[in-house]
């Protein structure tokens, strides 16, 4: 039963590591390079974590930077916007703290940047009103980010589904949409996400190219699979149109 | 499946387009933050480009292979941003500008009223009032990737869950009749509920219950004694609108005939009516004509032979019982339900069999339908019943 698990892991290894391969440096490579090309790898620090949340902190200078690889998902329903193909250029720095917290520093690129509403304040006009705030744009979305760890962290025999995980193979998702303070949600397959109660930390910066985010993933121990999303609120992106990256390996 | 669907007549004989029922639902439901622009009950002046301009056109509901065709997601310039008013500065502040809306406005929920500009070639109009038709085969709820909005299967009402909905507005994209808004202070979308806390108490909707113009019928459709079943179903006087779209909308229509007039050169009101068929027949299907052509024959009937008219009765529906028929839960053999338990939930029991009418209710009910006659009508009504007066439409009672 293992081996035929150790096999399955292989092959998703090989596979995955074929195809981000192929996206790097062209097809043909050994397996070693190939598996590299899934792991993150992390640096640990003893630095406190208020400081590297700051995405603009000196001390995210000397961690190792890993190019990350997304795919557009293909459209669901009719009215989807079909896929330009366009795809942010995105990377990401893992430095750990403590002895099991992570604190990932991504960044991706995004000419625009769409912030998450909530409602606009009506001018106070001295008068009352019974309305406070009003919904100024029903058709914008906001850019997003998300981080996705299995629930039981650490080496897998298999990787959990993509799509959100399975009714056995909980996922956790460390989301952070612009504007907002990042959330922590849960979901064990496609269709039943929830956001959960638990706070959890993150920073944001924006520049001219794009978004710069920090997230503290707690509990995530060597072999521990991630992957990644983003959402493009100028594309319309919400749900399951999204870019989305493979799972990767952390160190 | 839904066991029994609640279902709305509004005769478009007797809107005057006054507004009264977008009111009620506004101060009912949509005075929240975030619901400032939207309008769950609405009356559009037809011929116009509706609110959301231009929804008759945009797409949504179903192509014949039953797959759905989402349109794009309206946006606030389709909606027309609610207009807002600094009285203070004008009342108080000694100013001596005209109160007018914050930003000029390029468009509003009622624009053709508000611009007033008809085509002076043709004029003719008339007020359609729509809410959420709580569809048989609903768009919205096929849409909807996290299965947020659910059609209640004890009466047929459609409501989208607050606590699954996350905003995606698939919803509004997937509804022909653009009835759902996107509320953005709470990030979750919004529709009229068809005002089922006030049903399950055995009151009407709000909007039917302000009418002025009495022009709302509600009941179960299959409910034999209900007006929007004789409507509906027995007399067939009541269509869909847009039926095309198909997603077999609950809110149906009697459409607007021109009163009673000798027609241009001679002919007669159906030949040459005030409203063209032709534009009648795009809203509400090719029914129209038969329609029309029944009504007519009726009021001919009834105006020549002083025949009763058991449709004609029921449209002049002067009286809140003759109007609504609303079957609380409670009355349906069904254990009320327990204090914060969700209504649909409860558990049905037997095939439900419909009580009988209204005043044999349970003395615990709110009585329904109660008349508030004046005493001049008291009397004028007392005159029809003894038979010593006929009705309006010629019925010796």
């Amino acid at each position: 039963m293992s081996t035929m698990m150790a096999l399955r892991f292989h092959c998703w290894l090989r596979i995955g590591g074929l195809l981000a391969a192929g996206w790097l440096t062209g097809p043909g490579l050994a397996a070693d390079a190939a598996r590299d090309a899934l792991t993150l790898s992390v640096k640990a620090e003893n630095v406190e974590v208020a400081r590297l949340l700051d995405p603009r902190d000196a001390a995210w200078n000397e961690a190792p930077s890993r190019a990350l690889h997304f795919n557009r998902t293909p459209p669901l329903y009719d009215g989807d916007p079909s896929d330009d193909g366009g795809r942010p250029v995105a990377s990401v720095q893992l430095i750990r703290v403590g002895s099991q917290d992570l604190v990932a520093r991504i960044h991706w690129s995004d000419p625009t940047a769409n912030l998450a509403a909530k409602g606009v304040r009506y001018p106070d006009t001295g008068s009352p009103h019974i309305y406070k705030r009003h919904t100024e744009d029903p058709d914008r979305f906001a850019d997003a980010f998300c981080l996705m760890v299995p629930v039981r962290r650490g080496p897998a025999d298999s990787f959990p589904s993509l799509m959100m995980g399975g009714t056995n193979e909980a996922v956790e998702l460390y989301y952070w949409r612009a504007g907002q303070s990042p959330q922590v949600i849960r979901a064990h397959g496609r269709g039943t996400t929830a956001t959960t109660p638990t706070a959890t930390q993150g920073g944001a910066a924006r520049d001219d190219n794009g978004w710069t985010i920090t997230l503290v993933v707690p509990r995530v121990r060597k072999g521990t699979p991630i992957s990644f999303a983003i959402w493009d609120g100028a594309r319309q992106h919400r749900d399951g149109l999204k870019f989305y990256s493979l799972w990767y390996e952390v160190e | 499946m839904a066991k029994h669907q609640y279902a709305m007549v509004m005769d478009l004989n007797k809107c005057i387009g006054c507004q009264t029922c977008t009111v009620a639902c506004k101060k009912q439901w949509t005075d929240r933050d975030g619901t400032a622009y939207m309008y769950w009950n609405n009356v559009e002046t037809q011929p116009g480009a509706g609110y959301p301009r231009g929804w008759h056109t945009a797409g949504g509901g179903f192509d014949e292979r039953r797959n759905l065709r989402p349109s794009a997601l309206p946006s606030m310039d389709d909606y027309g941003a609610a207009f807002e008013y600094d009285y203070g500065q004008r009342l108080y502040g000694g100013s001596n500008k005209p109160v007018m809306p914050h930003k000029p406005p390029t468009y509003g929920v009622n624009w053709e009223e508000d611009v007033g500009a008809p085509d002076t070639r043709n004029p003719y109009y008339f007020y359609l009032p729509r809410i959420c038709n709580h569809c048989t085969h609903p768009a919205c709820l096929e849409a909807c990737p996290r299965k947020a909005i659910y059609k209640r299967e004890e009466d047929g009402i459609v409501v989208i869950d607050q606590d699954r909905c996350r905003g995606y507005r698939y919803c509004i994209k997937a509804c022909p009749y653009k009835k759902i808004y996107f509320n953005e202070v709470l990030g979750r979308s919004e529709k009229c509920i068809f005002c089922y806390p006030r049903l399950e108490k055995g009151e009407v909707n709000a909007c039917a219950r302000q009418c002025p113009g009495r022009l709302r019928f509600v009941g179960l459709l299959d409910d034999p004694e209900s007006p929007v079943h004789k409507l509906v179903v027995k007399y067939k006087v009541a269509l869909g609108l847009f039926p095309d779209k198909g997603t077999h909308p609950n809110v149906y229509y009697v459409p607007p005939f021109s009163p009673p007039k000798e027609g241009f050169a001679g002919r007669s009101a159906l030949e040459d009516p005030r409203l063209p068929l032709e534009y009648l027949m795009y809203l509400f299907g090719p029914r129209v004509a038969d329609v029309l052509q029944f009504l007519a024959a009726e009021q001919t009937r009834v105006q020549a032979l002083g025949a009763p008219s058991e449709v004609l009765q029921l449209l002049i529906g002067r009286d809140a019982d003759v109007r609504y028929r609303i079957v609380p839960l409670t009355v349906r053999g069904s254990a009320p339900p327990a204090v914060g338990q969700r209504t649909n939930d409860t558990p049905v029991g037997p095939p439900l069999t419909l009580m009988g009418s209204p005043d044999k209710a349970s003395p615990s009910l709110p009585a329904v339908g109660h008349t508030m006659l004046s005493p001049r009508d008291k009397t004028r009504l007392a005159a029809i019943e003894s038979g010593d007066e006929l009705d309006r439409v010629g019925r010796r009672a």
